[in-house]
C-alpha cells in the first residue's frame, strides 16, 4: 500500500481544494448531522443530499469511480447491519412511489436508510479528504478545538500506517525469499505468527523510539504547530450556502429541488 | 576551554540483562567536535540516549553545568539535540516545516521567529520547496538531512548525532559534512564512518563492550592494528 492512495487527488487544485479546510471540515460535520437526523424508514427524502457530494466532486475533479470503489471497500462494515436489519422489525410500512403504494416491512426500510446514509456520508467524507492534504485538515481540526489527543493520534497514524505497512511487506518479503510457500500450511502458520509479534514489538519499539524523540525536541504534553490557514470571503460564502442547502434539504424536503 | 558534557561512571542495563554501558567516563570541552567510533553493540547509541535521558542509567552526566536528573530533564533537553538512526523515528510531524519547527516552538519561540528560522534551516540543508512535503514524501538522503534540520533549528549547546552519514551517497555525505562543519556546538558524532570522523572531529573516543577503551586525537585512526583490534577495519 503506498500513501498516494490515501494522498491522492489531495494536492490538486480546483475551487474546492482552495476553500479553507476548516470550512470543507465543518461542512462535512454539518451534512453528517443532517443526514443522520433523519428516521429510520425515510429513504426518498435523502435523494437531495446525493448532490451536495456529487457535485463536490465534480467542482473537485475527483473521479467518482475512485469516491465510489472507496465506498466499495468499506462496505463490509455496514453489511451486516443492513442485512441484520430485516431479521429484526417486521412491522409493515406503506411505501409510495407515485401513483404506486405497496407494503414493505419496516426492516428492509431501515436497511435501505442505513446503506444510503453510510453511502452519501462516506461521500462527503472522501470529497474532504481528496481535496485536503492531511496536514491541513489536521489543523482544521485543532483550530475546531476536536480533542488534542485525538488529532495527534490521526497525525501519528498518517504519519506512521506506511511505515508499519512498509515494515510488514518486507517481513512478508523476507519469508518469502526463503521458500514459505513451499513450507507446510502448519508451518507458515506459525511463521505468520512470528511476523505479527515481530511487527509488534517492532512497533512498541518504534513508539518508544519517537516519544524519546519528541522529549528531546522539547516536547512536554502539548503539540504546537504553525498555522497555514487563511480564511477568505468565498469560504464564508461558501458555509452560508451549505447552511442554506442542508436546511432545505432537512426541514423543506425533496419538492424544492425536484 | 569549559566542560558541555561531564559523564562519571555510567552504566546502563536493559531489562533482557545486557549491559550496555559499564563505568564510562568521559568530557567534552565547549565546541569540541568528538567522535564517538566502536563495534556494532559498543554501546554508542545507549551513551546518547543516556545522556537525554532515554535510557535510564546510574551515574553522572553534567550537561552545560546542569546535572541530569528526573527534576532537570527538560532543562538538559533544551541544550542538546540528537538525530537518532532511523529518520522514520525523528520525523513524525505532518509536513517537514512543522517537524522543523516542532523543537523552537517548545523552546518557547513565536511561531513567526520559528517557522523563519525552520525555513532558515531547512535551505541551509538543502530542501528547499520542500516545506510542505510530508516525511514519507523524502527520500532516504532528503529524511536524513531533515532529521538534522530538526535539530539545528533549536538553540542548543551540544549535538548528539546517531549515525548521521548512514546510507546516504558520496555527494549528501559531503554536504553533510560541510555543514557540520561550519557548526559552533560542541557534537558527539556516532558512527562507523572512520573517513568522517577523521575530517570533522578533534577527538576521537573508541567504545568496546560497554567501556570506553581509546579517548585520543584523530592520529588514532591511523593506527590499523588498533582498529583492527577493536573490529573497526
Amino acid at each position: 500500500m503506498h500513501h498516494s492512495y490515501v494522498d491522492r487527488f489531495s494536492q490538486g487544485d480546483s475551487p474546492v481544494h482552495r476553500l479553507d479546510a476548516r470550512v470543507k471540515l465543518a461542512a462535512v460535520i454539518a451534512y453528517t448531522i443532517v443526514l443522520i437526523s433523519f428516521n429510520q424508514y425515510v429513504v426518498a427524502a435523502l435523494a437531495p443530499l446525493t448532490i451536495a457530494p456529487l457535485a463536490m466532486l465534480w467542482f473537485g475533479r475527483v473521479p467518482v469511480w475512485f469516491a465510489l470503489r472507496r465506498v466499495l471497500l468499506l462496505c463490509p462494515f455496514i453489511a451486516m447491519l443492513c442485512l441484520l436489519s430485516p431479521l429484526y422489525d417486521r412491522g409493515l410500512q406503506h411505501v409510495a412511489f407515485g401513483p404506486w403504494r405497496l407494503d414493505v416491512t419496516g426492516g428492509w426500510l431501515t436497511a435501505t436508510s442505513i446503506a444510503v446514509k453510510f453511502t452519501l456520508g462516506l461521500l462527503a467524507l472522501t470529497v474532504l479528504t481528496c481535496t485536503t492534504p492531511f496536514p491541513l485538515l489536521l489543523e482544521a481540526m485543532r483550530k475546531l478545538r476536536l480533542p488534542k489527543l485525538l488529532v495527534m493520534q490521526l497525525g501519528f497514524l498518517y504519519r506512521y500506517i506506511f511505515v508499519l505497512i512498509d515494515q510488514a511487506l518486507r517481513i512478508r518479503r523476507g519469508r518469502d525469499f526463503r521458500g514459505a510457500a513451499r513450507a507446510p500450511t502448519r508451518r507458515r502458520l506459525s511463521a505468520v505468527g512470528g511476523m505479527i509479534g515481530s511487527l509488534f514489538v517492532r512497533t512498541i519499539e518504534r513508539s518508544e523510539r519517537i516519544y524519546v524523540a519528541m522529549c528531546a525536541r522539547g516536547y512536554s504534553g502539548e503539540p504546537h504547530s504553525l498555522s497555514q490557514l487563511r480564511c477568505r470571503p468565498i469560504d464564508g460564502l461558501f458555509l452560508a450556502a451549505t447552511g442554506v442547502y442542508l436546511v432545505a434539504c432537512r426541514w423543506l424536503g425533496p419538492a424544492v429541488f425536484f | 576551554m569549559s566542560e558541555i558534557l561531564k559523564i562519571e561512571d555510567m552504566f546502563v542495563s536493559y531489562s533482557d540483562g545486557t549491559k550496555a554501558l559499564q563505568g564510562v567516563r568521559l568530557a567534552v570541552q565547549r565546541g569540541q567536535r568528538v567522535g564517538l567510533i566502536g563495534p556494532n553493540g559498543a554501546g554508542k547509541t545507549s551513551l546518547l540516549l543516556a545522556i537525554m535521558r532515554g535510557v535510564p542509567f546510574t551515574g553522572r552526566v553534567v550537561v552545560d553545568g546542569v546535572e541530569l536528573s528526573r527534576r532537570t530533564t527538560d532543562k538538559v533537553r533544551s541544550r542538546c539535540g540528537m538525530t537518532f538512526q532511523d529518520p522514520d523515528d525523528q520525523l513524525f510531524m505532518p509536513t517537514l516545516l512543522d517537524d522543523v519547527a516542532f523543537g523552537p516552538l517548545n523552546q518557547g519561540c513565536h511561531a513567526d521567529i520559528a517557522e523563519t528560522r525552520a525555513r532558515e534551516v531547512i535551505a541551509v540543508v538543502g530542501l528547499s520547496g520542500l516545506e510542505n512535503r510530508c516525511a514519507h514524501h523524502l527520500s532516504g538522503g532528503q529524511k536524513r538531512n531533515a532529521t538534522l534540520a530538526t535539530i539545528l533549528s533549536m538553540e542548543i549547546k551540544l549535538l548528539l548525532l546517531d549515525e548521521p552519514g548512514a546510507n546516504l551517497d558520496a555527494r549528501s555525505r559531503r554536504r553533510l559534512i560541510d555543514i557540520l562543519r561550519l557548526r559552533d556546538e560542541a557534537m558527539l558524532l556516532a558512527t562507523h564512518d572512520l573517513g568522517m570522523v577523521a575530517e570533522l572531529c578533534q577527538r576521537v573516543i573508541v567504545l568496546d563492550g560497554g567501556h570506553v577503551v581509546v579517548d585520543d586525537t584523530c592520529d588514532v585512526l591511523n593506527d590499523s592494528a588498533l582498529l583492527a583490534r577493536y573490529g573497526l577495519m
